[in-house]
């Protein structure tokens, strides 16, 4: 059950603004949903947008995903650096934060990319039952 | 209040479409009509004639009403719908905390270390950096000058395409010293390992800056597009407004 907690404080502090994109893409999804299930899909722009904004939060979860990457292998260098390869743990610390950190991004794209595309697919399915 | 208010009253009441599509096809109409206008004006005729030349000028028939429902319905490109989707304060303030989390972590970041191995391709990135800066202050400036709507909506590629700069001279720039530094290793192998490791250094700090400045141009075009939607919105409630 410690797994995770552990893995996402491996990824570094850029693992905060990355649950804070997944908090927000949770709130689209469950807008999303709301417009097409609660209120019929009547509301087409709101649900326009909120498709949108899915691969907007989706491609900026990527980027600060290869942002953590690359502060994490500069971590890893510099313990290489300062003490040669005497200092695995510090190694270890810089790519596991580099590793995590990208893989976290990506997972929240495709999470994104996924809701995306059955949400849309629900809408444009909406639309033509309506036609 | 623009001079062509009822005429734009008369054709928005001609397109059924969405608030956001039907503010930005009124702005574009607006923006030809006042071009015509000043063409016009400076012909010699004066002001009345000129307004009427321009609203016979621009062709409002079914057909063309028709193209340009279709080109900024169908046919609008991804930005542009993102530029145009509404921004609910929740994702506002998602968005100021990430920015406020990067800049707590920069006023707290002691260690100047990291910037000592930055490598030569930091200053084009800089540049890069410099000119959204720029970029942004003007903007910020000519949305209380009360500047043409489709100018503003027009500039809003600059900071897409200053982020997608950045990453590219990052990207670029970490393949080319990568390179540098293998051949430099085969040319002399007992000093392969520093050499290896002070690369991969200047690398990754030269790339996380290339980021920083990406994510920065992401943020400038967030806010630039929500004030642009904004402005647009308002002068399509002018041209409607007057009967």
């Amino acid at each position: 059950m410690m797994v995770f907690p552990r893995i996402f404080m491996e990824g570094g502090p850029l693992m905060f603004p990355l649950v804070l994109i997944t908090l927000v893409i949770w709130g689209i999804v469950l807008r999303t949903l709301w417009h097409l299930f609660v209120r019929g899909g009547s509301n087409a722009q709101v649900i326009q947008s909120c498709l949108d904004g899915l691969l907007f939060w989706g491609a900026f979860a990527v980027i600060i995903g290869i942002l953590g990457s690359a502060v994490g292998y500069h971590k890893a260098m510099a313990a290489v650096v300062k003490r040669g390869l005497a200092n695995p743990p510090a190694i270890w610390i810089g790519s596991a934060e580099g590793l995590v950190s990208s893989i976290a991004g990506l997972l929240v794209l495709a999470g994104a990319g996924a809701c995306w595309y059955l949400l849309r697919w629900q809408f444009l399915k909406g639309r033509h039952i309506a036609r | 209040m623009s001079r062509f208010n009822v005429f734009l009253h008369r054709t928005g009441e001609r397109l059924a479409l969405p608030k956001a599509t039907r503010s930005l096809i009124l702005v574009e109409i607006a923006s030809d009509l006042e071009e015509l206008f000043n063409h016009y004006v400076q012909q010699g005729l004066s002001e009345e004639e000129a307004a009427a030349r321009a609203e016979e000028k621009v062709d409002m028939s079914d057909e063309a009403l028709a193209e340009l429902v279709r080109i900024h319905s169908d046919a609008r490109s991804w930005t542009d719908r993102i530029a145009r989707r509404v921004q609910p304060l929740w994702e506002r303030l998602a968005l100021a905390l990430i920015v406020l989390f990067f800049v707590a972590s920069a006023a707290l970041e002691s260690d100047a270390r990291p910037f000592t191995y930055l490598t030569g391709f930091i200053w084009p990135i800089l540049a890069i950096f410099l000119v959204l800066l720029f970029f942004f202050i003007v903007q910020m400036a000519r949305f209380s000058d009360h500047e043409s709507p489709r100018r503003l909506h027009d500039s809003l590629a600059t900071p897409l395409f200053l982020g997608t700069a950045s990453l590219v001279v990052g990207f670029a720039g970490t393949g080319i010293e990568l390179y540098r530094t293998f051949k430099r290793m085969a040319f002399s192998p007992e000093h392969a390992a520093p050499m290896f490791s002070r690369a991969v250094l200047g690398c990754t700090a030269t790339l996380a800056v290339a980021l920083l400045v990406a994510l920065a141009a992401g943020v400038a075009w967030f806010v630039l597009a929500g004030r642009v939607a904004k402005i647009e919105d308002q002068a399509a409630q002018v041209y409607m407004g007057v009967k």
